[in-house]
């Protein structure tokens, strides 16, 4: 075969493997599906697009789930999650010993307005934090401020518990 | 020269923070975002409902932003990197000097608890410091700044108002918000800067708004991390804080929520009130009393040569002076409780 003869065969060949190629193409996207119903790739697309949203959706509830359960894992464990006292670094301004734990209240309350937490969650959440006597002043003021927000929201009362804590909370409360 | 112009310009708009000089030890990241804090505030715009409480301190009515700006800016105005040893800057300008009111410095009560392990430096108030221990000594002491290799400066402490402040890894190294360049972190790193500029101010006993030992059952029982007053660091602190977070449109719940614990935190530590100890009461806690009891110690001081003895006593003066001014005040009822007051700001100068 002369040298012309050669490239002529390449190309040629090369050739016939685009034009396999292009035609086999549209299927091969869709590829699960059967080629001899026209309107099959359409329908296929749709539902194709309809499984996406599904998986998408599904995924989404699912991190949201998954958040939401690190979430009340973390809410648990805030409670027996603070340093002893003595075991503090530099007092003089917030410790960053509490840094965790500041997360958290500003997650908590993030997890209010945009989910996954419900308003109701958040609220048993801050009136344990209220309650709770070992917890710092500061975050327990804060939660109260909270308990009290949600409290009138969801149920029109104040717990009579709530009512009866001590003054310096309500009056650190107050404040913020 | 088109140019010249708008440049000169820039540089005079910009020249409300030139007051505030880094020294060149300040690593530059940190000096950028507290450059960036500093910018940020002159952009704060107040509003409308500002605190009683706020309007006090900050000297300044509602929608005064400058008011607020000028406060930090008069008590701060040079920074150190958290490498620079204070006793390497400084020098002695003056081997005698009289100062106002020699004879009265702050109470610091005995026996505070020191923080365990390695301590962050934040930031600290260094000019009441060294403004301080010239009193002491009644000599006038100074320090060296260095701003770049040609830029040295020598300041004399005539009063805590020079504004010697030191910032520290602590202040950046766990930030409030992920994004360094946050808004919220730049509220929460000003509300340090209100807080430490607090401290540039007061006069005798009072002088630098020095902090508290805090009560029994507090959450820092024993160190010194309270106030004894209604104007100090944490109160200052709070009310910035509070003020500059209710504006920032950009922060987020989480993030607010979280600036609004800290605002909780140095209110917290603002102890209202507090039972005098044993020492402090002597038989009916009157105002009579005590005044009996103070003149009759001054004479005493007359008449002693013992300098130890003479030193307990000008300790029990100050001490019988300071429940003095709270028994006056009308709302103390209880004999054995003394409510803290305001303290008159007015700063120290020779």
């Amino acid at each position: 075969m002369t040298k012309k003869g050669t490239l002529l065969t390449v190309f040629t060949i090369f050739g016939a493997f685009l034009i396999f190629n292009y035609e086999k193409s549209p299927q091969s996207s869709s590829s699960f599906q059967p080629a001899n119903n026209s309107q099959r790739p359409h329908l296929s697309h749709s539902h194709s697009e309809h499984k996406d949203q599904e998986i998408s959706q599904r995924n989404n509830l699912e991190i949201n789930i998954a958040n939401k359960e690190t979430l009340r894992i973390k809410m648990e464990e805030f409670f027996n999650s603070f340093p002893n006292k003595e075991d503090l670094n530099d007092p003089h301004h917030f410790p960053s010993e509490w840094e965790e734990q500041s997360k958290l209240i500003g997650d908590v309350k993030q997890g209010i307005i945009d989910g996954p937490l419900t308003e109701r969650e958040g609220l048993e959440f801050y009136l344990n934090c209220s309650y709770e006597d070992s917890l710092p002043l500061s975050f327990r003021a804060l939660c109260l401020k909270n308990a009290y927000f949600y409290s009138l929201k969801l149920d029109n009362e104040i717990p009579q518990a709530l009512l009866s804590l001590p003054t310096q909370i309500t009056e650190l409360a107050l404040k913020l | 020269m088109k140019f010249v112009l708008p440049l000169i310009l820039l540089m005079l708009s910009t020249s409300t923070w030139s007051e505030i000089k880094f020294s060149k030890k300040v690593p530059r990241k940190q000096r950028k975002l507290l450059e960036q804090d500093l910018e940020r505030l002159e952009g704060f715009r107040m509003l409308p409902n500002l605190s009683q409480e706020a309007q006090e301190l900050f000297n300044m009515s509602s929608f005064d932003t400058k008011s607020f700006y000028n406060w930090l800016d008069q008590r701060v105005s040079y920074v150190l990197g958290e490498e620079e040893e204070l006793e390497d800057l400084l020098f002695l300008e003056n081997n005698f000097q009289t100062y106002p009111n020699p004879d009265l410095f702050p109470t610091i009560p005995d026996g505070g608890k020191t923080p365990s392990g390695t301590v962050k430096t934040v930031m600290s108030n260094l000019g009441m410091a060294v403004y301080f221990a010239g009193k002491k000594s009644q000599q006038l002491l100074g320090f060296k700044f260095k701003k770049g290799i040609l830029k040295k400066e020598k300041v004399v402490v005539r009063s805590p108002r020079v504004g010697l402040i030191k910032v520290g890894e602590g202040l950046f190294f766990k930030p409030l918000s992920e994004d360094k360049d946050s808004y919220a972190n730049t509220v929460s790193r000003l509300g340090t800067f209100y807080h430490e500029a607090r401290h540039s101010d007061g006069n005798g006993t009072h002088l630098g708004f020095t902090h508290d030992i805090c009560p029994k059952d507090h959450d820092f029982e024993g160190y010194f991390a309270c106030d004894f007053n209604l104007n100090g660091p944490y109160t200052v602190g709070a009310n910035a804080v509070k003020i500059m977070l209710e504006r920032c449109a950009s922060c987020s719940h989480a993030e607010k929520e979280r600036l609004n614990l800290l605002v909780a935190d140095s209110f917290s530590r603002v102890v209202k009130e507090k039972v005098a100890e044993p020492s402090q009461v002597t038989g009916d806690f009157n105002l009579s009393t005590l005044q009996l009891l103070l003149e009759t110690k001054k004479m005493l001081l007359g008449f002693e040569d013992d300098p130890l003895k003479k030193e307990e006593l000008e300790k029990e003066i100050a001490d019988l002076e300071r429940q003095i001014q709270s028994a006056g005040n009308p709302s103390s009822t209880d004999p054995t409780v003394i409510k803290a007051q305001k303290w008159d700001a007015a700063p120290e100068s020779i």
